[in-house]
């Protein structure tokens, strides 16, 4: 059986925890672990850190539209907003967490959030769609297959 | 945001009482690390048992108030959690800061 749900939200960080907290329910009552749902919310918190942080500008009041799709197999994560061209996220295919802790000084304070998505989501996808920045981000099933 | 402060010898214990450290918080989360840390104390226990839930503005946060402290002593994590310490070990800053499962370890390991 398929569920979605699609909710718009105002750009902000008080926003961004309470669609954390839908998509953490959300992705409860399938099977997924423990550990895949924490991993799922931070994957979906970064990238609306990253819409909240770089789609707008201070002065103008955005939003973003949070759908939340699950099927036998997978959550699909789709976020939208309408903020001007993500520089960021053409940076996804190629993100990784390069620091390798051996060198604390080196230690990054800052961009980290593509790389996680990247390492915490089975399929992470940016397109552009007419005016629109939209994120897909997909997590299978640890029991299926990706 | 509500972190209580204890001295406890030498160290400085801070324990998070939120259940998040994110970018809602992360600003608010770096003066007042910027504040003990100006304020003299060097050898700090960072206590996040509490915490539930860190992102990686969270986590720049904390990796810049250990910058802070620099070569003067150390801040240490104790009671991580484990979505917390997946993030941790993800980024490598598991390598990078000491983490201690009880407070009073990692105030022990502090002390000079």
């Amino acid at each position: 059986m398929t569920c979605k749900l699609t909710i718009r939200y105002d750009a902000n960080y008080d926003a961004v925890r309470n669609a954390a907290s839908v998509v953490r329910q959300f992705a409860s009552s399938r099977p997924f672990s423990k550990h895949e749902v924490d991993a799922i919310e931070l994957a979906v918190v970064e990238a609306l850190n990253n819409v909240v942080e770089h789609a707008y500008n201070p002065d103008e009041h955005g939003t973003f539209d949070l759908a939340v799709e699950t099927d036998q197999h997978s959550v699909q994560v789709e976020i939208t907003d309408q903020g001007a061209l993500a520089p960021l996220a053409f940076r996804l295919a190629n993100a990784r967490i390069r620091f390798d802790g051996s060198d604390p000084d080196a230690a990054p304070t800052g961009g980290m959030g593509m790389a996680l998505i990247r390492e915490l989501m089975d399929h992470a996808e940016y397109r552009r769609k007419g005016n629109l920045n939209v994120l897909r981000l997909t997590k299978f099933h640890s029991a299926s297959p990706s | 945001m509500r972190i209580e402060q204890q001295e406890t010898g030498s160290v400085m214990l801070l324990t998070v009482m939120d259940k998040r450290i994110d970018a809602r918080v992360a600003p608010e989360f770096k003066r007042f690390m910027n504040e003990i840390v100006e304020g003299g104390q060097h050898w700090i226990a960072l206590d996040i048992e509490n915490v539930e839930f860190i992102d990686s503005s969270g986590l720049g946060a904390i990796v810049t108030a250990l910058k802070s402290v620099g070569r003067r002593g150390d801040l240490a994590i104790s009671g991580a959690r484990q979505p917390v310490n997946d993030l941790f070990r993800l980024t490598r800053m598991d390598k990078v800061f000491r983490m201690f499962a009880t407070n009073d370890e990692a105030v022990a390991a502090l002390q000079h």
